[in-house]
């Protein structure tokens, strides 16, 4: 079963001066269960198709259908609703929000889930610090906090909605290589232990070998 | 709740642009709330005026002949406010009362004197209005009063002649004739038009019958009339027109013409310094109000607008990874608009409290705009009375303000931020 389907997914950017054709025509399924890597050069159009995933932008054309679900139908309220419950994003500068703490930040997701809760929440947020070994970080601030460790809180935060799909855009391009494999070793085991769907951009030849497939990108189209 | 920590961390966080909001809305708070009081003191009830909405004044004049003649006063002649004022139907009680205020000498032996404001008033005076006397009793006879020179002091003008309160049965000089105190009252703010004093001596109406002319108009009194419960104040204006009207054609076969101008006044009427040649206008007066409330509010309203558009800047990718973790855009927008009001009412309280300490401390300067004190001198020791200013209506009306400039200032920053596309948010493009 596919749990990511894209069709003739194209993205034109207008902006006054310019349009720009991110994406074109691409077509794409990903399973259930599947870490896949995307790579290619910059600007070639990996980061507007994970939004295009994430659905945080819509395409120019073409059909998105996720966990069998065709998005385009969804009105903004179902998407919001949507993303909470299945997908969890991990990004590159780890947009923790500053003026929270570590478990405000990571309880977000669960904070707009209007059927859960306070203490089933607090439970959540708790067991994902302890697995991801956040525990004694729970009162800090990101300020308070290395990359490392940020990014461990991103990732909390990404799973405590408990998501089938998790959408990393080189979520270890800010990190030294020590912190950046732990952060790998993360990623592998929740799609291994837990089965979660792991679509992740990265421009290291070495992650990338490590998944189970490699997508690569060339100008917008899609060329492995 | 979490909004809330939030909102403290951002405050914190962004001390300048804190500062500036919230101090943007106590000074708005203070200037709407300074005008809203102030506006409102003539119609709050407080001791000795607990019923003010009840009173009407009788009072004015406005005579014309041809083009030649054109002549009006407040004060009239007991002739014609019996004639205008007496046995209205709707009317519990009446009292004439003489139109201005006195400034004269108090003075009683061993003591410094000085000059106080003092009013003439007969007996129904003191059963129209709840005074609380501390010592002695209000006259019950005005004629009998008048006759032995009764006087009722306040507490303030009492401390100052004997050093204490209750001294009822004790002998004062005014402007060096005897008198005779027949009791003591609570200190009436200067507010009340009606009461505020700082003596009070008997009116004797036959006095002044006996010195009228008969057809002299303009004279030296005026009227306080006190409706029943439940009586609408159009009623009784429109026996009082009517009472005009047919003096008025007694008046014109001397080819007089007497001009009617909506008498008997409210409190609220009486606060717009119409002059007596000419009529109340509530309603410009309103509009006039009105105008003056959307200007205050607007030109912070905008300030903040800008101010809370600059702090939603900051936090645009915040507000895309909230998207993205399934805010809706009513979720944000609410958020915004509760923390934006957090910081409304913060401001709003800050600015409450300092309006009711400048219109505690500096009272005089407004009070004495209104010309009506013949001395000055006690002025400045005469604070409104606390229980004008902390009402449940201005606290409400604060926070109704509050809440209007936080939605003038908020919803459309709070609506765009709302609908930005996430993904432009989260990488903060643009
Ligand atoms: N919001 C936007 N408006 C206009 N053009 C955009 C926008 N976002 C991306 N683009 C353009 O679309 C193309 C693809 O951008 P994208 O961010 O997807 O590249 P990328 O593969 O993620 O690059 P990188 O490896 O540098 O992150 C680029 O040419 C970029 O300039
Ligand atoms: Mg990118």
């Amino acid at each position: 079963m596919e749990t990511i389907r894209l069709k003739d997914i194209s993205k034109v950017y207008r902006t006054k001066e310019i349009e720009t054709l991110a994406l074109e025509n691409v077509n794409l399924e990903i399973r259930e269960g599947e870490f896949v890597s995307i790579m290619g050069p910059s600007g070639c159009g990996k980061s507007t198709l994970l939004n295009i995933i994430g659905l945080l932008d819509t395409p120019t054309t073409g059909v998105v259908s996720l966990l069998n679900t065709d998005t385009n139908k969804l009105n903004d309220s179902k998407l919001s609703s949507f993303r909470n419950r299945n997908i969890g994003f991990v990004f590159q500068s780890f947009h923790l929000i500053p003026s929270l703490n570590v478990t405000d930040n990571v309880a977000l997701p669960l904070s707009y889930r209007h059927d859960m809760s306070a203490s089933e929440r607090k439970k959540r947020v708790e067991e994902v610090l302890t697995r991801l070994g956040l525990s004694h970080r729970m009162r800090h601030y990101p300020t308070q906090l290395s990359g490392g460790q940020c990014q461990r809180v991103a990732i909390a935060r990404a799973i405590v909605g408990d998501p089938k799909i998790v959408l990393a855009d080189e979520p270890t391009g800010n990190l030294d290589s020590k912190m950046g494999q732990e952060v790998m070793d993360i990623l592998h085991q929740l799609n291994r232990e837990d089965g979660r769907t792991i679509v992740m951009v990265t421009h290291n030849e070495h992650q990338a070998r490590m998944t189970d497939r490699i997508i690569r990108f060339f100008d917008g189209r899609q060329v492995e | 709740m979490n909004y809330f920590k939030q909102i403290i961390y951002e405050m914190k966080h962004q001390r300048m642009m804190t500062w500036v909001s919230v101090s943007g809305t106590a000074l708005s708070i203070f200037l709407v709330m300074a005008f809203f009081i102030t506006d409102n003191f003539s119609s709050v009830d407080v001791a000795p005026e607990t019923s003010r909405s009840r009173v009407l004044l009788g009072e004015g004049v406005h005579i014309k002949e041809g083009d030649r003649y054109d002549s009006s006063g407040m004060s009239i002649t007991l002739k014609l406010a019996e004639k205008i004022y007496t046995g209205l139907d709707g009317i519990e009680r009446i009292s004439f009362v003489r139109g201005d205020k006195s400034a004269e000498q108090l003075s009683v032996a061993g003591a410094e004197p000085f000059v106080a404001d003092g009013r003439k008033v007969d007996a129904e005076f003191w059963k129209i209005f709840d005074f609380k006397f501390i010592d002695g009793k209000p006259f019950t006879d005005s004629k009998a009063a008048a006759a032995e020179r009764a006087v009722v002091l306040t507490r303030s003008a009492a401390r100052r002649l004997f050093n204490e309160d209750k001294v009822a049965g004790r002998d004062i000089e005014i402007r060096m004739i005897p008198f005779h105190v027949v009791g003591v009252v609570e200190d009436v703010s200067p507010l009340l038009d009606n009461t505020y004093g700082y003596y009070f001596t008997a009116l004797d109406k036959e006095q002044f019958r006996s010195t009228e002319s008969d057809d002299a108009i303009f004279g030296s009194l005026k009227v306080i009339l006190k409706m029943k419960d439940g009586v609408d104040a159009a009623y009784i204006k429109e026996q009082v027109k009517n009472r005009y009207d047919r003096f008025g054609a007694e008046l014109k076969q001397n080819g007089k013409e007497l001009i009617y101008h909506d008498q008997p006044y409210t409190g609220e009427e009486l606060t717009l310094f119409f002059g007596s040649n000419n009529s109340p206008d509530i309603k410009s007066h309103n509009r006039q109000q009105w105008i003056i409330y959307a200007l205050l509010l607007l030109l912070p309203a905008i300030n903040l607008s800008s101010m809370t558009r600059s702090r939603l800047r900051h936090r645009v990718s915040e507000i895309g990874v909230r998207r993205a973790f399934g805010a809706k855009k009513v979720d944000i927008i609410g958020q915004l608009l509760g923390e934006n009001l957090l910081i409304t009412c913060m401001g709003g309280i800050i600015g409450f409290l300092f309006c009711i300490l400048f219109l505690y401390l500096a009272s005089h300067l407004f009070f004495e705009m209104g010309g009506s004190f013949e001395s000055s001198l006690e002025v400045l020791n005469v604070r409104p009375d606390f229980s004008m200013l902390f009402r449940w209506q201005n606290f409400l009306i604060a926070f109704i303000v509050c809440f209007i400039l936080n939605i003038v200032s908020a919803t459309v920053p709070a609506w765009r931020a709302s609908r930005r596309n996430p993904a432009e948010a989260i990488s903060g493009t643009h």
